[in-house]
């Protein structure tokens, strides 16, 4: 009978952590975030900013802002993940409401000459 | 003989079908009541059955059973749009551990385990970039591959516990 644990697997288990931390490396932004732009397939439907606390539609979906931070606040999705996931205030991260198709994203300081409206 | 369509396969094969669609609504229910910071985060414990398809059935059996279990339970639970994302990542899934199995031979099936659940993880976020062309999604990706160690580990410590009894029960021989 095999062991429960080989040397392959913990190669396997090492490798795998520097990929994904690596990885999260590379992509976290930096500047403080101060614009959450939300798209609805793919497309951009709305960019707030997160200076001011507010609370929004955007079809079925409520966000909420709230010092420098936004949240799935209701959504009429089954598992409710986008609501569990909570606030996201990092810049360049981002989390999505997947049955609805919204997604939302923060974007560093670089980015805030870009908002149209 | 093991490849043939006997009866016995074929009922073999539905029962072990069934029982991944139960696991994949047996976890669910759980996702609902233990809340997970993360969204999209299950145990795959449908996976095991997968994984031991590959161990004492075949590749083409591990796809069939898959495939049909993406599409029964987007059925459930979810819709159709849920059955994209679950098929990329039960096909991409088992073709990796099939590969992992035939190649690396000093990895156990917990390693298998854990580079199933990468891997259908990995797909999941790839599918959602597809989708919404929001390509910063690809920071969740990394942490999907932290989690899929950590649930590809339980479900592969599961399977070693479980393989040798089921497999005795049912008579089955591994392959090769």
């Amino acid at each position: 009978m095999k062991p429960i644990l080989s040397k392959a697997d913990i190669l396997l288990f090492i490798l795998i952590a520097v990929i994904a931390v690596s990885g999260m490396i590379l992509l976290s932004g930096s500047g403080g975030a101060q614009t959450a732009v939300i798209r609805q397939n793919g497309q951009i439907v709305k960019e707030v900013q997160l200076d001011a606390d507010q609370s929004f539609w955007i079809g079925s979906v409520r966000f909420e802002v709230k010092s420098g931070s936004i949240r799935f606040a209701e959504s009429n999705c089954a598992g409710q993940e986008c609501v569990h996931a909570g606030w996201l205030s990092s810049p360049g991260s981002s989390m999505a409401c997947l049955p609805n198709r919204i997604s939302v994203t923060l974007s560093g300081k670089s980015e805030v000459d870009a908002i149209a409206e | 003989m093991r490849n043939k369509l006997t009866p016995r396969r074929i009922a073999l094969l539905g029962a072990l079908l069934s029982l991944s669609l139960v696991l994949s609504v047996a976890e669910s229910m759980l996702g609902a009541l233990i809340p997970i910071p993360v969204p999209g985060v299950k145990l795959g414990l449908a996976n095991i059955v997968s994984m031991f398809l590959l161990s004492y059935f075949s590749l083409s059996a591990a796809l069939t059973v898959g495939l049909l279990r993406a599409l029964l339970s987007s059925f459930f639970a979810g819709g159709f749009g849920m059955f994209f994302y679950s098929v990329s990542g039960v096909i991409f899934s088992i073709l990796v551990m099939f590969a992992a199995m035939k190649t690396i031979k000093p990895l156990t099936i917990t390693g298998v385990s854990v580079l199933g659940a990468c891997t259908h993880n990995f797909m999941q976020v790839c599918i959602a970039v597809l989708t919404t062309g929001e390509t910063r999604l690809f920071y969740y990706a990394f942490i999907l591959l932290i989690i899929g160690e950590v649930s590809g580990t339980i479900t592969g410590v599961t399977a070693h516990a479980l393989f040798g009894r089921a497999a005795g029960a049912l008579k089955l021989q591994t392959k090769q």
